[in-house]
């Protein structure tokens, strides 16, 4: 009698919790929902709101590229192009966001430096990708070299894998390389930001950098960051003028 | 050998995948001598300095020179930052003391420290004779490196003083005016900035000073003077007549007289710096905070006048060119074209706005970027703009004409830059496509009615043609941190690669053991030792004397063949007698063996004891 008890009760329990979990996924997805009906209705700033809300949670490519589609309808460029970053880091072979990227830059004239060859490559996969390729290519590579000597296997089989491994590996780092070296890029969210020769803002400036642009930070100071563009212009921005893609 | 090249290239491979994970972030050492005198009498000392950037523990190393000696007179920490990059240094600072007249040279002083080693260049100077020197400080001005420079009223008792040298002294708002800032340090003083030259005074602003100022001599009033010079600008901000200075504060180290006689006056009175070789050798030092300024100057500023300003007017000072080029010259309908303008010239280029549309109807402009590249000294540079323009029609010939306004101090009026229209081509009209061009600005009064209409910024409303919204939120994730930058992962490569090194090791030796016959017979000599030694061992328990035998001569012919690579069962006693010596026991044991099955000779248990005690014994000693 009392073993049974004891059995109602665990599983009273595992219903609460159980309860518990799809009342939070439920609940996340009316406001989900609630978001999308106030996009619908032409409402981007509560739908931002919303979306940026749920941020918080968590994040997924399809949250952030909802986000991002409500600043560029509500005309924040800057938090737009973030957001699409951000998910394209999520999903890198999205094509609605990487095409709704491109419309927005194009719309704004955020006009990028024409690709060279090299970064087209790294540019192929996201980092995680380029990860996962090295550490498996790497990993079939170490196997092809420790598998014992077999008559299946032919010699020059076995070459032909090593050298495969090897460069496709190479190429991996490569391709992790470049894109690590991005990963910590910044976008500029506030109109009229400038660059400054020193960490002041008293400090000349060498020129506006606009809203929505990437740049690549090299160092801090103060309320400052040390920034290359993608003009390769080097100078000082206000740390307030922009936002981190990784700073989730 | 195949095995070995994999292997090596597989280490190589670790090695390289490390290397690229790892960064290295080792700093460079430096170190630089210098003396602050290049000539100097027997009866007064030099200072070396030794500076040493990129560690700070070390000792420096002087090697002994003839005729010369090294006192330590201090040590000090320096930390420095300049246009965003800090850096310390590290410097000691000795008096060098020559006992006869003549050329001497320092030779490099080596620095070892943890971070690195280094030298300074060798440093070579001259030392007179008390006479030669005395004329040597008399010379008249201008002679040798140091210039003359006109005493002022009030700086002959000052060891350290400043002047301001404005461009001129009435300036339009706005206007850049040069300045060149000189502070004055009477020679052999050592002193510290501890701060930039600061403008004292209202109703300017000064441009920021470049970090490290010119450094030169100059003799005022028989003194040689160190004298440290900025050039900058100063711009009015304030109409009206305003007085300023310059101020700086530093740290001099000044050295004390051993006797207590009164000082005549004030701690920069000369007695201070009398040229007693006590007081120079054995004096001790001193450091006295001062803050050194500038008299003040009376400076104008007048109001821009409002007679012809132009609508298009920014605030831009100066004298400006205005050259501007556009790319493509050939476009469909909605696609942009890139304006390059660039205002060259001297003035107050942080007012320097981008040119504008002189007719912006039939086009869309979007805000400009800017880059302003300095050239050389002064306020002059040029100013380039980058703006995107898309024709929003067709029928579109050309880029209307852009305009550009400033002030001009010289002629004291306003100016306009008018650049020539750019013949354009807009997909569907039947002209030929043109490269594009560079048009060069031309210089025109415009008509003031013929007002620039504003740039339109299209807001996020007329976004059309973005992909629709994704209906579920798919797999939620916490961060965008990448997995190469996650624990587990960092985990996981650690045992991927330590496995791979074991799989590796046990493969190597797999391979030796295939390949070597030797280590192929050493292994079964291994394996079957203990079985045979267990065999000898039950007969003997057993007290079968016959099997006992048979199973030590078989252990015997096992090894033994092994060991000479013969088969076991060709071994017989003749053999061993002609390879072992004669009173071996395991000869002695073989033979017995074979006596017995022929004779059935039967052993005791004392000699069974004894025999499985020598092939035990003898046997792990073959192997």
């Amino acid at each position: 009698m009392k073993r049974r008890s004891q059995m109602i009760k665990v599983w009273l329990i595992s219903l609460l919790f159980l309860f518990f979990f799809c009342q939070l996924a439920t609940a996340s997805e009316n406001r989900f929902k609630q978001a999308a009906t106030a996009y619908a209705i032409g409402d981007y700033s509560l739908a931002s709101q919303i979306f940026a809300s749920m941020t918080v949670e968590g994040i997924s490519a399809s949250l952030l590229y909802n986000l991002a589609n409500s600043y560029a309808k509500s005309g924040k460029t800057g938090l737009a192009i973030l957001n699409y970053e951000r998910a394209l880091r999520l999903a890198p072979g999205d094509s609605d966001i990487s095409g709704n990227l491109e419309l927005v830059r194009k719309e704004k004239g955020i006009f990028q430096e024409e690709r060279t060859l090299g970064q087209r490559f790294v540019v192929l996969l996201g980092l995680n990708q380029w990860t996962i390729l090295a550490t498996g290519t790497f990993m079939l590579f170490a196997t092809l070299l420790l598998l014992p000597s077999s008559r299946h296997i032919k010699k020059n089989v076995r070459s032909i894998g090593v050298s495969v491994c090897i460069f496709l590996c190479f190429g991996a780092i490569t391709g992790m390389y470049g894109r690590y070296a991005h990963f910590h890029d910044g976008v500029v969210v506030v109109s009229d930001a400038r660059i400054r020769i020193s960490p002041f803002e008293s400090a000349a400036s060498i020129g506006t950098i606009r809203e929505g642009r990437l740049f690549t930070p090299l160092k801090t100071h103060n309320d400052y960051v040390r920034i290359v563009d993608e003009t390769g212009r080097t100078g000082w921005l206000a740390a307030s003028a922009f936002t981190s893609i990784a700073s989730f | 050998m195949k095995v070995r090249n994999s292997i090596q290239l597989l280490l190589l491979f670790v090695l390289v995948l490390v290397l690229v994970a790892a960064p290295s972030l080792q700093a460079e050492v430096t170190a630089t001598a210098t003396l602050n005198v290049q000539t100097f009498s027997v009866d007064r000392s030099a200072q070396l300095s030794l500076t040493v950037q990129g560690t700070r523990s070390f000792q420096p190393h002087i090697a002994e020179v003839d005729g010369l000696r090294f006192h330590q007179r201090g040590q000090s920490t320096r930390m420095e930052y300049i246009n965003g990059d800090f850096s310390a240094s590290v410097t000691f600072t000795y008096l060098v003391q020559a006992d006869r007249a003549g050329t001497f040279t320092i030779p490099p002083i080596e620095i070892v420290s943890k971070s690195g080693d280094a030298e300074t260049s060798a440093i070579t100077f001259t030392v007179t004779d008390i006479q030669q020197q005395s004329q040597f400080r008399n010379q008249s001005p201008g002679a040798g490196t140091a210039t003359t420079t006109r005493l002022r009223s009030g700086e002959a008792q000052e060891v350290a003083f400043m002047r301001i040298i404005p461009g001129k002294k009435t300036s339009y708002s706005g206007e850049l005016v040069p300045l060149q800032i000189k502070v004055y340090f009477r020679d052999g003083i050592q002193a510290n900035l501890n701060s930039l030259p600061q403008l004292a005074g209202e109703g300017f602003v000064l441009q920021q000073l470049a970090g490290e100022p010119i450094r030169t001599q100059e003799i005022v009033a028989n003194s040689r003077y160190s004298v440290l010079t900025w050039n900058s600008s100063l711009s009015g901000i304030k109409e009206g007549e305003h007085m300023i200075s310059m101020e700086l504060d530093a740290t001099l180290l000044l050295r004390q007289q051993r006797s207590r006689r009164q000082r005549p006056s004030g701690m920069f009175s000369d007695s201070f710096f009398g040229d007693s070789f006590f007081n120079d050798f054995f004096g001790s030092y001193q450091e006295k905070e001062v803050k050194v300024a500038s008299p003040k100057i009376k400076m104008m500023v007048k109001s821009l006048p409002e007679e012809g300003k132009p609508d298009a007017f920014n605030g831009a000072v100066g004298d400006f060119r205005l050259q501007v080029q556009a790319d493509p010259l050939a476009v469909a309908k909605g696609d942009p074209v890139t304006l390059t303008m660039t205002v060259s010239g001297q003035g107050n280029f942080d007012r320097v706005q981008a040119p504008e549309l002189m007719a912006a109807e039939g086009w869309k402009s979007y805000s400009p970027s800017s880059e302003f590249l300095k050239d050389g000294a002064g306020n002059r540079g040029k100013k380039v703009f980058e703006q995107a323009i898309v024709a929003k029609k067709n029928g579109l010939t050309e880029i209307p004409a852009i305009g550009f306004s400033y002030f001009d101090p010289h002629s004291e009026s306003y100016k306009n830059l008018l650049s020539a229209p750019i013949p354009l081509v807009v997909r569907g009209e039947n002209k030929p496509e043109v490269e594009s061009a560079t048009v060069l600005q031309q210089e025109a009064v415009i008509n003031q009615d013929e007002s620039v209409q504003s740039v339109q910024e299209p807001d996020g409303q007329g976004l059309s043609g973005l992909a629709p919204l994704h209906l579920e939120s798919g797999l939620m994730d916490k961060s965008l941190q990448p997995i190469v930058t996650q624990k587990w992962f960092q985990l996981f490569l650690v045992v991927l690669v330590l496995l791979i090194a074991v799989a590796v090791i046990i493969k190597k030796r797999a391979q030796r053991l295939a390949h070597s016959p030797r280590l192929q017979r050493q292994q079964a000599r291994k394996r079957l030792l203990p079985v045979r030694l267990k065999e000898i061992e039950e007969r003997r328990q057993a007290a079968d004397s016959c099997g006992f035998l048979v199973s030590c001569r078989l252990a015997i012919r096992e090894q033994l063949g092994l060991l000479w690579e013969m088969e076991a069962a060709a071994i017989t006693g003749a053999d061993m007698q002609q390879r072992m010596a004669p009173d071996s026991i395991l000869l002695a044991i073989v033979l017995a063996a074979e006596e017995s099955a022929y004779a059935g000779q039967e052993l005791s248990a004392q000699q069974m004891q004894e025999y499985a005690t020598a092939v035990k014994g003898e046997l792990e000693s073959l192997l």
